[in-house]
């Protein structure tokens, strides 16, 4: 056999093992909010103030654990039952990063880096707040497309108990969001196996190409946001800012959620969620990076 | 449509997980302080995998393709039985060696972080131990990279310290095999740059521009080890011991090679006729045949065995290889004992012997 198709197997395989239990956590906390907690109550919660919005935006990503592949319907839900703009989409971007999950995992790939697993979650809360403050006026339709994406996660809640709903749903949530953790570590083996070590000299050159190629990276690579932290940390000889940008960009756009993007919500919102993310990650990463 | 296969894959991927952090390779591909949580995620997607069996759903056509297509991977690369960097850490049999004056010195240490040097190391007799990386610009001065490597999470994070070591006489490590270095640490009065490299899976090996190591010796693991003939189990190997003891075949066991010995276990001989034996026992011409069907040139692991159909042995006879549900068998003989490490070689306990007696002419 190929010594190169065994090494790729051998990384894409290691990825998946190391991300699997993260992303097994996440699906079943992901799944008790799901059956538990309803978004009509979180729509009755949110204040009226523009802060207090994205506020509660921000902090629900924080109490409802969602990856960024289960986000969007959730997100879209929030607004079609009446929650505001702001609130919605700064939950949106926020949510894949600020939750706990995401944070523990980002606090253990990178040695108990505190700095960098702060950094990431402030850098996601002024993406979000940005992007929230852009949609202020915006209205349910002018957000959301009315015949747009149809929620990926709803499940038949109806039958059996909340118990085995839970798991059910925690399966689902598992099956759905592995995909990409697989594709993610595909890729990321692919890039590791095939990539000759001179190449890095490339990413080597100076902080503007190594925080712009990670970015690229990131985006193409579509790691979920319980996983990236790791493949990032791999990447031991670039610096603290690349890394930031890596685990920054890829849970709020990559190209799995680009299309996801497109088929839920209006061209302006659209473009409002990638471009907030893709210029602000880019200039906080080279600030913040400095400090790391 | 609803299915139990989503169920069912999950239950299997649990299932798998679980196994392989208990009794696979686990580190191999993974820290092993990461065993109890690669087990508690296996236990949560197993629990998961029987509620969707237990009540069928809907099947994700996209996600099952790809937990499939992940599966095949798994099932036709092996990755879980390692092999591409089995120099993550020292054979197990590695003895530590101890030199008054030589204090240990972690390659990492060199290293302010991951390609910053530390240019404040002092200038001191060192104890490193790491395993051989050879390039050609290097053999021609009589030196090597001795590399050391951490693994931080996965395999995919493997990264590999290294320092230029010069050879106290020129005398080169076989490439990939672990050592111990003991010598001078040096601080270089201008950077050295080594060439970007990579060892099998490890892509990242920053190798020290300002510190060498002067040597002034280097013990590798294969050269403490003992032969091939000394190496043979004598509690369930005597018969094949003695009857190479009795050859002129027991000078290649215990100075030439490197050579893989298919050692049949003490059951095989009892399962052969009385006719065999006696063969054995007084024809020293056939009997040194069937010993030297059993010798094989080079150093052949079982996972090389994997990718190969046939050996030769040094006699000519060739001996095919069997791969059936993950067990593999040599001339249908089962392999009972993998990968026991010589100095000059690796052997292979077998039962049944994997040749015949030869026919006498």
């Amino acid at each position: 056999m190929d010594d190169s198709f065994r090494i790729f197997a051998s990384i894409a395989t290691a990825i998946v093992l190391e991300a699997m239990p993260f992303l097994a956590f996440g699906s079943l906390l992901s799944a008790l909010v799901e059956v538990l907690v309803s978004p009509d109550r979180i729509a009755r919660a949110v204040p009226r103030s523009l802060v207090g919005r994205i506020a509660v935006g921000i902090g629900a990503g924080v109490i409802l654990p969602t990856c960024e592949c289960g986000v969007v319907p959730v997100a879209r839900r929030l607004i079609s039952k009446g929650a505001p703009a702001p609130t919605a989409i700064a939950y949106l971007l926020a949510a894949p990063i600020v939750n706990p999950i995401v944070l523990v995992s980002t606090y253990v790939a990178f040695r108990g880096d505190w700095g960098m697993t702060g950094a990431r979650a402030l850098v996601a809360a002024i993406v979000a707040g940005c992007a929230g403050f852009l949609v202020r006026n915006l209205s349910a339709t002018e957000v959301i497309r009315g015949d747009g994406h149809a929620a990926h996660h709803d499940h038949d809640h109806a039958s059996g108990s909340r118990f085995l709903a839970v798991w059910r749903h925690a399966a689902l949530d598992f099956l759905e969001m592995g995909k990409f953790l697989i594709f993610g570590a595909c890729a990321a083996a692919a890039l590791k196996t095939f990539l000759p070590p001179e190449s890095f000299g490339i990413l080597e050159a100076s902080r503007l190409a190594a925080v712009s190629g990670m970015m690229v990276f990131a985006i193409a690579l579509s790691i979920c946001s319980e996983a990236d932290a790791f493949v990032a940390a791999s990447f031991v000889t670039l610096p603290a800012a690349a890394h930031l940008a890596f685990i920054t960009i890829g849970p709020m756009v990559d190209i799995k959620l680009i299309g996801l993007f497109a088929a839920t919500f209006r061209r302006r919102v659209f473009w409002i969620l990638i471009l907030v993310p893709t210029l602000l990650v880019f200039i906080l990463s080279l600030l913040l990076g400095g400090v790391l | 449509m609803k299915t139990r296969i989503n169920g069912l894959v999950l239950l299997a991927l649990g299932l798998a997980a679980g196994w392989f952090a208990i009794a696979g390779e686990y580190s191999m591909l993974m820290n092993a302080a990461f065993r109890w949580v690669t087990i508690t995620g296996a236990c949560l997607l197993a629990i998961m995998g029987a509620v969707l069996t237990w009540s069928p759903q809907r099947v994700s056509v996209s996600a099952l393709a790809t937990f499939g297509l992940f599966i095949a991977m798994v099932v036709v690369a092996r990755p879980h039985e390692g092999g591409v960097a089995p120099f993550l850490a020292p054979p197990k049999n590695m003895p530590a060696v101890n030199r008054a004056g030589y204090a240990p010195l972690r390659l990492q240490d060199l290293f302010k972080s991951m390609d910053v040097e530390a240019t404040d190391i002092e200038e001191r007799p060192a104890a490193i131990s790491g395993f051989v990386k050879r390039l050609p610009g290097l053999d021609a001065k009589g030196e090597f990279i001795l590399l050391a490597p951490l693994m931080t999470c996965c395999l995919a994070d493997a990264v590999a310290f290294g320092i230029r070591v010069k050879t106290p006489d020129g005398a080169l490590p076989e490439e990939g095999d672990w050592v111990h270095a003991f010598g001078d640490i040096r601080n270089l009065a201008e950077p050295v740059v080594t060439p970007p490299f990579r060892v099998g899976a490890i892509l990242f090996t920053p190798v020290t521009r300002v510190h060498e190591l002067v040597a002034q010796e280097v013990l590798s693991a294969q050269s403490m080890l003992e032969d091939l003939y000394d190496k043979l189990p004598e509690d369930f190997c005597s018969e094949f011991r003695r009857l190479v003891a009795a050859s002129d075949l027991i000078e290649t066991l215990r100075t030439e090679g490197p050579h893989t010995v298919l050692a049949p276990h003490d059951a095989a001989f009892e399962r052969m006729s009385a006719a065999d034996r006696e063969v054995l026992a007084t024809d020293t011409q056939r009997r040194d045949e069937f010993l030297s069907d059993l010798i094989v040139p080079g150093r052949i692991r079982v996972v090389d065995l994997r990718d190969m159909a046939a050996l030769t042995a040094i006699s000519g006879k060739r001996l095919s290889i069997q791969v059936a549900n993950g067990r593999i068998r040599i001339n249908n003989a089962r392999i009972l004992l993998a990968d026991v490490e010589a100095r000059n070689g690796v052997l292979h306990l077998v039962n049944p012997a994997p040749t015949s007696v030869p026919i006498g002419k």
